[in-house]
């Protein structure tokens, strides 16, 4: 099937030797020129099938630490893709060895009968007729 | 023969859902029993450190504490008697409103008191309270809401921020108002405001004037520490009649009331500015009642120091319908949070 490489050089050629808008053709290279890209990124952590893994095992739990390989190249400019509303830094918390001694109950405790559940329930109601209208 | 309660494993369990005032001087939790009943927790977000050599533990066998490698730190109401008593100075993981992050051990005491309020579960999910951006203040709410949300995380739950004062609207409004509302959250650090419109966030503003503002306001006039002020204000101060107690008392108390008096005031002004800017050209309801709510409103005389002041303001933007406080001004936000979380995640979300 040969390389993307190949490949993009065959569409390329064949695309030339049709008639196409060149805004269309500058913007098809654009996108073959990306996806190049992406590919040797993917390539270096071991191909895409390596990458998702990896994600999928940290997606459900905090990252403590986030260590660069000193021989890895760091983007001057975080593609907008992955650029989130997390802030820069969050210290992790340290709480492993420490636990609450409880002598008194300093946690003040009271109930009453209240239906909080019709209030859901209209609250639901009320944003779904919103919704819907 | 009565017949055994059995869990069926193959059925999805429902999570536990919780409601979380993360207030600046008390954290509040809501959550129901099997009964149905509404049950909350409060605990005072405060700790006292204290250093572990000159301490022996058994003295503090009957407080709350937490011990690390070179100190304890006692928590919760206790940490606030302790510190009166020994003349020391608690220390507040939250401040103004939002995560004190200039102290390293604000972040595991905090994840404590919330581990002892809410306790780990694997299968929660809880909506937590977060203030709105500020008026008068540059304040880094995406920090303090990604914190609670990591502490959150690590307890078991899925952590959901949402407004504080939307949170009033959910727990207040009867059913006639379609959660339709403009909510006043006075609280220790800050001030939050949100105009509710059949359950949508409109408007929604904080400004960094509350309780503490009060308390080191007046203290600075009289060169007292803020705690004194503190004391006479939550001592028998009336916010309609200051004039009681010694001389310097009354002088504390009167201008204590000053500051309670501007403090509403600037919270007023603020949505009447607002709505006649911002949402100039939106129709609103035609009458709108206003819920008051938060630690600083419980303060002896004050809605009928706000209704006394709305009333001095000639024109407003919509017709006042109502001026009236919460049920329950410590839980008012934990509960419509948890309204919020069933009706997002309970039995209704089918």
């Amino acid at each position: 099937m040969g390389s993307l490489k190949t490949r993009e050089k065959n569409i390329l050629s064949n695309l030339n030797s049709k008639q196409i808008e060149q805004e269309t053709l500058i913007a098809l290279v654009e996108a073959v020129s990306l996806l190049n890209a992406i590919n040797d990124k993917l390539d270096k952590f071991g191909g895409l099938d390596k990458v998702l893994v990896k994600l999928d095992s940290i997606a459900d739990r905090p990252i403590q630490q986030v260590v660069i390989p000193s021989n890895s190249v760091i983007p001057t400019q975080t593609p907008s893709f992955l650029k989130t509303e997390e802030p820069a830094f969050i210290p992790s918390l340290n709480t492993d060895d420490m636990s609450v001694k409880s002598g008194s109950d300093s946690v003040k405790t009271s109930s009453k009968r209240r239906n909080l559940s019709g209030a859901a329930k209209n609250l639901k109601n009320i944003t779904r007729s919103q919704e819907d209208g | 023969m009565a017949k055994k309660d059995t869990i069926d494993l193959t059925i999805p369990q429902a999570p536990k859902l919780v409601g979380i005032d993360c207030g600046t001087m008390n954290v509040v939790a809501a959550n129901t029993n099997d009964d149905g009943d509404v049950v909350t927790r409060s605990i005072r977000n405060m700790y006292l450190p204290l250093d572990k050599d000159g301490i022996n533990l058994t003295d503090l066998s009957q407080l709350d504490y937490v011990e690390s490698d070179d100190e304890i730190f006692i928590i919760g109401e206790d940490a606030f008697r302790f510190a009166n008593i020994f003349a020391k100075e608690v220390k507040r993981p939250m401040q103004k409103g939002l995560i004190a992050a200039n102290n390293v051990d604000s972040m595991d005491v905090l994840a404590l008191i919330m581990e002892q309020l809410i306790g780990r579960t694997d299968n929660g999910i809880c909506v937590y309270s977060v203030p709105a951006p500020s008026v008068d203040k540059e304040n880094d709410i995406l920090f303090h809401e990604n914190v609670f949300k990591r502490i959150f995380s690590e307890l078991g739950y899925k952590a959901v921020p949402f407004n504080e004062a939307m949170g009033i609207v959910y727990s207040e409004c009867t059913e006639d108002e379609h959660f339709t509302a403009l909510s006043f959250s006075y609280g220790a650090g800050m001030s939050n405001v949100a105009l509710s419109y059949k359950g949508n966030q409109v408007l929604a503003f904080s400004c960094a004037r509350g309780g503490d503002w009060i308390d080191e306001s007046v203290a600075r006039q009289f060169g007292t520490v803020p705690n004194r002020v503190t004391s006479i204000k939550e001592n028998n101060t009336n916010l309609t009649d200051y004039k009681q107690g010694s001389k310097k008392e009354r002088l504390i108390r009167e201008g204590i009331v000053y500051y309670y008096r501007n403090l509403i005031s600037y919270t007023l002004d603020m949505i009447k500015t607002k709505l006649e800017t911002e949402l100039a050209n939106v129709d609103l309801p035609d009458a709108l009642p206003i819920i008051v709510s938060g630690g600083t409103s419980k303060a002896t005389g004050f809605m009928d120091l706000f209704r006394a002041i709305v009333e001095d303001y000639d024109e407003f933007p919509f017709e006042i319908k109502e001026v009236r406080a919460a049920q329950d001004p410590l839980t008012a936000v934990a509960e419509g949070l948890l309204i919020k979380a069933i009706s997002e995640y309970g039995e209704h979300n089918e």
